[in-house]
């Protein structure tokens, strides 16, 4: 129970440390460039506070030095040899005393007195000197005042010795003993100055070492605070980017590799990691996109290409069934032309016919004729049998008349049959056309279909050959129809001519049966009507076998007609199994 | 008691009578006659002169065997010697015998305190020239005390 509740009190410990709220949690979602230049201002912080420990440290132990090398030891060495001085002048004093107690010659013990004089002059003016210093305490030159006080009377006593000595040797060395005070008092308190100063010296040096010591131990304090804080930080950043950073090289690697459903973590982090990944999901995210896109346009392809199929498939229904029509119309235009043909045959043979016994009846006529122009004479006797004979010539004449108009009509009727051909073979003729593109496209594809389209290639080169055949034979068709136009227009011309021929005589006829029943006299106008009658006939029966030529003529164009009719349709029969086995060869492909 | 006296006794005789080759030393009482005569002097014909006299060895009344005078103002410098005259002038409150003694010091204290009185100390025989133990009577005079001493034998 207790070490359930101390684990659990560590992992909301770790939690305050690691979770999104905690401090690594703002460390992480820190700019880049803050972090990594956390650990280095981490070190960089302690080194300014090093550096400038370090500058106040030196900076007091500059002044240290500088108080302990130019005021404090120059002082300690002054005193010390002021010191040594008056010791050498106390001893030069009882050197003298001495000196005079036994005896020594007067110049030796003046010699000395004026030595010992400059020494005193030398050590008053050396004190002078130390009492004036400018570094001194106030204690110090309290100290040096009194020690001048001293000094000079140090000196006094001193000289007052020396002077008894000159002469009073005795006295002289009874004196030293004050002298010896004066000096001891002197020495007392240069050694207390030396003491002082040196005091004051080592508490320089100790402060100096104490610096040196606490500066020591701060840089390694500093140093190793700053190694330590600095690798933390480092840590820190190494793994707030590196972990992160390999994540997403593993995302971008499976990205690339074309796995989309990857999972990116990191997503809630504020930094360039967190927009990295944000940028990364949206790569994902148009990656699945561009996907769907192009499943879309596969399976759009895949639909168009089924509509095209279809299309193709009704496309060549509605072909087949454009084309299918246009043989039937063709075939029954064909059959049509056929029977018109044949019409036009059977016409031909009878205006034949006709138009040989019209001439058969001409050349009676012109024998009548020559017969009433001959029997004149013998016109009064036989007026009834010319009546009666001009009476059959009428009913005759109308008969002709009415033939005539009927063959005419025919002519007319051929004229017109022969008419309706053209379009047909117009339309024949751009079937053909038409034809001869599609084998032209169907020679292509088979091309294109390589080696299983030769077969279909060959078909597509005889549909080819078989169009233009076609388009030649409509051409003929064409030239032979425009002939047997041009034949029937004469005939038809000739008819009119004939028929007007015939009515005129019908009416001569009526008039010259008139005529006999009138008047003899007009016998001769008879004789000369009869002969232009005869003349008439005559011109009838020229015209007569003219147009019997002309339909002999017809009649063999009718024929040639017919026959091209039976071809042209047998060629239809033809076009319609070719496009039969072209259509079935489209569907196929 | 009776040797002492005795000693004053033979000290007024000694004093009284003008031999005074009786003894080769000076006696106390010479010494504090001495003294006295000082005084007198001092009193009649005043500092100066009187120093003069103190200082010169020829005047025969302060010059008497190893007796002499010496004459210190209170800050202990010499200014009367009949031994001694290198002394005149020096300042010696602080000398010493060789005890250790601060002679001047203690006769300046008694010539402020009681104005004379006996004091003993080490000092220089002026006939032998050695140091030896003295007794000498020093009375306050004026702004100075003199003092006269007796060498111990």
């Amino acid at each position: 129970m207790e070490a359930f509740a101390v684990s659990r009190a560590r992992v909301s410990g770790l939690k305050a440390f690691w979770g999104p709220r905690s401090l690594f949690g703002i460390f992480q979602n820190l700019p880049i460039n803050l972090k990594a230049f956390a650990a280095s201002a981490v070190l960089l912080i302690c080194l300014l506070a090093l550096g400038a420990n370090a500058y106040m440290t030196s900076t007091k132990s500059a002044d240290g030095l500088r108080v302990l090398s130019y005021q404090l030891e120059p002082k300690q060495q002054a005193i010390s040899s002021l010191n040594d001085g008056v010791v050498a002048t106390h001893m030069k004093i009882f050197r003298y005393v001495s000196w005079a107690s036994n005896g020594v010659n007067d110049e030796l013990l003046k010699g000395l007195y004026r030595e010992i004089e400059g020494d005193l002059t030398g050590l008053t003016r050396r004190i002078e000197v130390l009492s004036r210093r400018s570094d001194l305490s106030a204690d110090e030159r309290t100290m040096m005042q009194s020690l001048l006080a001293r000094w000079q009377k140090c000196m006094s006593q001193a000289k007052d010795t020396l002077d008894v000595g000159q002469t009073d040797a005795a006295m002289a060395t009874m004196m030293l003993g004050q002298t010896d005070d004066s000096f001891k008092a002197v020495d007392a308190d240069l050694q207390k100055m030396g003491t002082t100063t040196t005091e004051a010296a080592n508490a320089v040096r100790a402060g100096l070492y104490a610096d040196a010591e606490a500066t020591k131990n701060l840089i390694i304090l500093g140093t190793a605070l700053g190694f330590v804080i600095s690798g933390f930080v480092t840590l820190l950043v190494g793994a707030s980017i590196v972990g992160p950073i390999k994540s997403i090289t593993d995302v971008m690697q499976q990205l690339s590799a074309g796995k989309t459903d990857v999972e990116i973590g990191h997503r809630d982090r504020t930094d360039e990691i967190g927009k990295m990944v944000q940028a990364i999901d949206v790569f994902r995210r148009n990656m699945i996109e561009i996907r769907a896109m192009e499943q879309a346009t596969h399976l759009a392809e895949q639909n168009r290409t089924a509509e095209r199929t279809v299309a193709m498939e009704e496309l060549a229904a509605e072909f087949e069934k454009s084309v299918q029509h246009i043989a039937k119309e063709l075939t029954a235009a064909v059959s049509a032309m056929h029977g018109n043909a044949e019409a036009m045959s059977q016409i031909a043979a009878e205006t034949r016919d006709k138009s040989q016994s019209t001439a058969n009846i001409v050349v009676d006529t012109l024998t009548n004729v020559d017969s009433v122009a001959n029997a004149a004479e013998e016109l009064a006797k036989s007026i009834e049998q010319l009546a009666t004979q001009t009476h059959h010539a009428r009913t005759l004449t109308d008969k002709t008349v009415a033939e005539s108009t009927d063959a005419s009509a025919n002519v007319q009727e051929l004229l017109d049959a022969v008419s309706q051909i053209v379009p047909i073979t117009g339309l024949i003729q751009a079937i053909a056309q038409q034809t001869n593109l599609l084998a032209l496209n169907a020679t292509i594809e088979a091309a294109r279909a390589g080696v299983s389209g030769k077969g279909f290639a060959v078909v597509a080169a005889e549909v080819k050959s078989l169009a233009q055949q076609t388009a030649k034979a409509t051409e003929e068709i064409n030239h032979k129809i425009a002939a047997v136009n041009a034949s029937c227009s004469a005939v038809v011309g000739i008819m009119e001519r004939v028929i007007g021929a015939i009515v005129r005589l019908g009416e001569g006829t009526v008039e010259m049966a008139n005529a006999v029943g009138q008047q003899a006299s007009a016998t001769q106008e008879i004789s000369r009507n009869a002969q232009q009658a005869a003349d008439g006939s005559r011109l009838v029966a020229r015209n007569v076998a003219e147009l019997d030529g002309k339909t002999r003529d017809n009649d063999a164009a009718s024929g040639q007609a017919l026959e091209d009719a039976k071809r042209l349709l047998d060629q239809a029969a033809i076009l319609q199994q070719q496009v039969d086995h072209f259509l079935r060869h489209v569907r196929a492909a | 008691m009776r040797s002492l006296a005795f000693l004053v006794f033979a000290a007024l005789i000694a004093a009284a009578s003008p031999a005074q080759a009786a003894n080769e030393f000076g006696s106390k009482d010479e010494a504090v006659a001495m003294v006295k005569r000082v005084e007198a002097q001092f009193k009649k014909d005043g500092a100066e002169a009187t120093f003069k006299a103190v200082s010169d060895k020829g005047v025969a009344s302060y010059h008497d065997r190893d007796l002499y005078p010496f004459i210190y103002d209170m800050t202990g410098k010499c200014v009367a010697h009949g031994a001694r005259p290198a002394l005149i002038g020096k300042n010696l409150i602080d000398l010493k015998d060789q005890d250790g003694k601060f002679l001047i010091r203690e006769m300046v204290d008694i010539a402020k305190g009681s104005g004379s009185g006996w004091i003993a100390y080490k000092w220089p025989n002026p006939i032998t020239n050695k140091i030896e133990d003295k007794l000498s009577y020093v009375e306050k005079m004026g702004n100075y005390f003199v003092g006269v001493g007796v060498y111990k034998q």
